[in-house]
């Protein structure tokens, strides 16, 4: 919070200014301004002069005690504003601020309220807290839970395989086949996705060798796309890989939730090409599928893009995409 | 072929019977437990172990934990429901690979023949290479069938072939290999791995300028398919 002069120090500099001049002044004029030079007149004026240093007296008195109380009610608020920065500095919330019986006035009472909202505050985020983690375990129970029947309904198939079928037959099996994959896929994206955004998804950053671990990412995927029928370009030159700061793990799941969405809803183009570009220090992803924006028969809610850019964005990195009916190029690169 | 012995261990009976017959039918002896109490005792009499993360009682990690223990040159693969990464890290600690549910019995089958195979398991007759070659990879002899006389190879070229025969139809890039082999770094650039697989396509290839059983796949690797 931007700083502005205080008025409380300006008020107690003019007080202490006034305290010290006023009497002063009239001590001042008092005895400088009138001479005394007949009895009755010395004795007026003795009496006045009386009077203007009792009045000046009280008055001094006065300014005291009031400068006495704006410095003390100054100091209190100070401490009470030291103990509210202290969370907008850290994440933990400020501990409650110390009011002694004898301090119970409106200060005081400012005192306990920032107390009771501290309170409140740590009881709101212990909830938050326990809910988040309700929710995570929720996840992955339910991720347990329902992998366990898939599981089951996998062996049925493949028990099912063994049995005379007609064509008809076999290609209901080949469906729910694949059908029970894609839940596999999305419960571990779910999962995923849940840890990552809470925070709990190991994250490992270091100097990694890009075009290494592209080539490596594109090696395993190689059969797979070659098993769909898809011409692969790989332009991954090794004389001037380049380096970035990332978690290999991460990066690696990136580009895998990128191959994964270029076989789902871009099979049709049948091309991929994979390619380091170190003078620019990006990488590009091209496919010829119908763009992002065509209906796709695999359907999903992205979670698997959503994963990925999440992923960039915490390393740094971004993705832009390009995207029309003769395909999408993704182009990967630092922030 | 001496039959392989699988230790399978999980606790649910309908995962468990198809497991268990799947893996009967493609030729393993399977002993499945439905807890891992007893694990330990059996372990050391089996080539590999599948074991379920969630089981009643002792969890699967400290189960794995315990039979890698007992015996600690026999493979584990981990068999989960549970897809969080942590989970996968835990698991990797002491299991070899990780499955995660709903699999597909050929993954799983064929993730089993791959870590036989690592762990000197794997099949003991000869592993036919293209046209004419056989390799005993218990005996690291290669044989050339049409001729009847051992290929002569050195001990990296042979280690590369180990290397792919150990990943077979795996493409594996250049510092893939490089660090299996020669257990260092692999420095860009560094042409010693061409050089050898030249002299190894020389000995194996009809035609070492167009290779059948080295696969260069061009801007990634190499690889040998079986």
């Amino acid at each position: 919070m931007k700083k502005t002069r205080s008025p409380f120090r300006r008020y107690l500099l003019v007080h202490f200014l006034i305290m010290l001049l006023f009497p002063l002044l009239i001590l001042v004029m008092a005895v400088g301004v009138f001479p005394a030079d007949e009895p009755a007149a010395t004795d007026a004026l003795n009496e006045s002069r009386s009077a203007t240093l009792l009045i000046s007296l009280v008055l001094a008195v006065l300014i005291t005690i009031s400068w006495l109380f704006f410095y003390r009610l100054r100091k209190r608020l100070i401490h009470l504003q030291q103990a509210m920065d202290l969370s907008a500095h850290t994440s933990d919330f400020p501990l409650p601020v110390e009011v002694p019986p004898n301090q119970l006035d409106e200060v005081g009472q400012l005192a306990y309220a920032f107390n009771r909202m501290i309170r409140q505050l740590e009881s709101s985020r212990n909830r938050e807290r326990e809910e988040e983690a309700l929710r995570q375990k929720l996840i992955a129970n339910l991720s347990h839970d329902l992998r366990t029947p898939l599981t089951v309904l996998r062996g049925q198939l493949v028990g099912l395989r063994s049995e005379p079928l007609g064509p008809a037959g076999r290609e209901s099996l080949e469906t729910m086949d694949r059908t029970i994959t894609r839940m596999g896929e999305w419960m571990e994206e779910l999962l995923s996705y849940t840890l990552l955004t809470s925070g709990k998804y190991p994250f490992r950053p270091g100097s990694e060798n890009i075009v290494r671990l592209v080539r490596a990412s594109v090696a395993a995927w190689y059969p797979v796309f070659e098993n769909a029928g898809f011409q692969i370009e790989a332009e991954l030159p090794e004389q001037g890989a380049f380096c970035w700061e990332i978690d290999p793990a991460w990066m690696t799941r990136v580009l895998d939730n990128l191959y994964q969405n270029v076989l789902r809803h871009a099979a049709s183009g049948r091309y991929i090409r994979i390619a380091a570009d170190a003078a620019r220090e990006e990488l590009e992803i091209e496919d010829r599928g119908p763009g992002m924006t065509a209906p796709s028969a695999e359907g999903g809610v992205g979670i698997g893009l959503s994963i990925a850019l999440f992923m960039l964005r915490e390393m740094g990195l971004q993705a832009h995409f390009s995207s029309g009916r003769e395909g999408t190029i993704v182009r990967i690169g630092k922030i | 072929m001496p039959t392989r012995r699988v230790l399978y261990i999980e606790d649910n009976p309908e995962i468990g019977r198809w497991v268990k017959a799947d893996l009967e039918r493609r030729g393993y002896a399977v002993q499945w437990l439905m807890s891992g109490e007893d694990a330990d005792r059996e372990v050391a009499r089996h080539d590999v172990v599948i074991l379920d993360i969630m089981l009643p009682g002792l969890d699967g990690f400290t189960v794995g934990q315990r039979l890698k223990k007992a015996a600690p040159a026999v493979p584990i693969l981990l068999l989960s429901a549970r897809g969080a990464v942590e989970d996968k890290l835990l698991g990797l600690q002491f299991a070899d690979d990780y499955v995660t549910k709903p699999f597909h019995p050929d993954e799983l089958a064929a993730r089993v023949e791959v870590l036989l195979r690592r762990s000197g398991a794997g099949p003991s007759e000869p592993i036919k290479l293209g046209q004419r070659f056989a390799v005993d990879l218990a005996g690291h002899t290669v044989l050339d069938e049409v001729t009847g006389e051992e290929v002569e190879l050195t001990a990296k070229q042979y280690q590369i072939l180990a290397c792919f025969l150990r990943n077979p139809n795996r493409i594996l890039t250049k510092d893939q290999i490089f660090e299996a082999v020669w257990g260092e770094p692999y420095i860009e650039g560094d042409k010693t791995l061409m050089v050898h697989i030249r002299h190894l396509r020389m000995k194996l290839e009809c035609d070492p300028s167009d290779p059948e059983i080295i696969e260069t796949v061009r801007g990634i690797g190499y690889r040998v398919r079986l």
